[in-house]
């Protein structure tokens, strides 16, 4: 920040040192960015008003200021980590409260039962001197696209040399945590064990992609498949199904397997048409003479494009 | 894990009596592994939010565990509600039309009502 700190803070120039840190002390209160977590513009806001009350409020920097012999930068101090920043990491944070349900029960189960889950996962470490829960430990896992998609088990081992058995639920995507009760650290003082936080890192598929909870594959089909239409094998997260190509089908033309996807998604097939390896001479001659009269445009879109 | 030392040496301005008291008052809860007390990162965090809600923004004794708590409870509410979205997000474009549309009569309802 470049802005000339009386005008951050919004005093003059002879401001005393009390209306300095009043000023602060008003925007501080107002812009803080632990009280606008949501806010991703608050703490750029926030730095400028520490700059210049941090400036401001040295005597002797404010003096070097005033003679113009430091600009407004000032020194700049190191990134400050937010409380913030650490605010978004759910039951697993250790001041982490879902009081804000208690009273929606009355209206709805839904929330009621998120929110008795969220309370039973949050006996939160370090509460008084009796018995301590143990902390939570972190694992990776890389799970293969398949098991990610129609859910598995698979076996992990710990640095202790103990094996868990990992429970994939059904469409885990990339990037998930899974949560093992009483798998992490023992506790203290006959405190119960901690949880194990498993991240999931889910490697790609080389045919299926991913995109909700529908998944896509690419199916090449002949030319013939494309202009007469027929039935193909194709496969799925599933197994093999059959399904119909319509007559004139085309390449990037979509079809979807209704219920074929992760849970209740569907799996969207692309068609892709792909010529022979050799064009032979009957298929060659019989474009040669369909070309004479039956010759039809594609590119009007392109045709428009000034470039 | 950080000591009390460093959380001191780390933290401009703050005394390990003050810190003590703060802990004490539960306004932080470090964990305690065989009889020594250990901080995590987000208790520096918690730590800073503390010393500015005190010297820059002049909030007093007895408001900093009030803020503290509406901050973890607007936390609470936000994680909740994102992870809800998330799931939501995860449903067939049919669930979720159904959800946002019910979402917004709902709204609209409680409005009119309101």
């Amino acid at each position: 920040m470049t802005d000339n700190p009386y005008d951050v803070l919004g005093v003059k120039s002879g401001a005393t040192n009390k209306e300095i840190k009043s000023a602060y002390r008003q925007l501080a209160k107002k812009l803080h960015p632990d009280l606008h977590p949501g806010d991703a513009d608050a703490e750029e806001k926030f730095k400028a008003i520490s700059n210049a009350y941090g400036l401001l409020s040295d005597p002797e920097k404010r003096a070097r200021f005033d003679k113009g012999e430091i600009d407004a930068t000032g020194a700049e101090k190191p990134q400050q980590q937010y409380y913030r920043n650490y605010g978004n990491t759910g039951p697993e944070h250790p001041y982490y409260s879902a009081d804000g349900f208690q009273d929606f029960s009355d209206e709805s189960d839904l929330f009621s039962e998120l929110f008795r889950r969220a309370q039973a996962q949050s006996s939160g470490p370090g509460r008084g001197g009796g018995p301590q829960r143990g902390s939570d430990a972190q694992y990776h896992l890389k799970v293969e696209f398949l098991d990610a998609v129609r859910g598995a088990k698979q076996r992990i081992t710990l640095p202790n040399g103990s094996n868990i058995d990992v429970k994939i639920p059904t469409g885990i995507r990339d990037g998930q945590t899974i949560r093992l009760k009483g798998k992490g650290h023992p506790g203290f003082n006959n405190g119960p064990s901690g949880d194990a936080y498993v991240k999931v890192q889910v490697m790609p598929h080389h045919l299926f992609k991913r995109q909700g909870q529908d998944i896509l594959l690419t199916a090449p089909i002949t030319l013939d498949e494309a202009v007469l239409g027929g039935k193909i094998t194709v496969p799925t997260i599933n197994g093999k199904v059959t399904m119909t190509i319509p007559p004139g089908a085309n390449s990037g033309q979509t079809l979807r397997l209704k219920g074929k996807g992760v849970k209740t998604g569907d799996q969207r097939v692309t068609l892709k048409i792909v010529l022979p390896k050799e064009i032979d001479d009957e298929l060659k001659t019989f474009m040669q003479d369909w070309q004479k009269s039956h010759s039809y445009s594609v590119r009007q879109e392109l045709e428009g494009v000034e470039t | 894990m950080i000591s009390e030392k460093e959380v001191i040496r780390r933290i401009e301005g703050l005394t390990i009596r003050r810190l003590r008291t703060w802990v004490t008052r539960g306004w932080v809860e470090p964990t305690r592994a065989e009889g020594n007390i250990r901080f995590r990162e987000v208790d520096i965090a918690r730590i800073e939010l503390i010393r500015q809600l005190k010297s820059d923004m002049d909030i007093n004794n007895a408001a900093v565990p009030i803020v503290l708590s509406l901050i973890d409870q607007l936390h609470g509410v936000r994680f909740e509600l994102r992870s809800l979205a998330q799931a939501i997000e995860d449903q067939h474009s049919d669930v979720q039309a159904a959800i946002l549309s019910a979402h917004d009569i709902r709204k609209r309802k409680d409005t009119d009502e309101g």
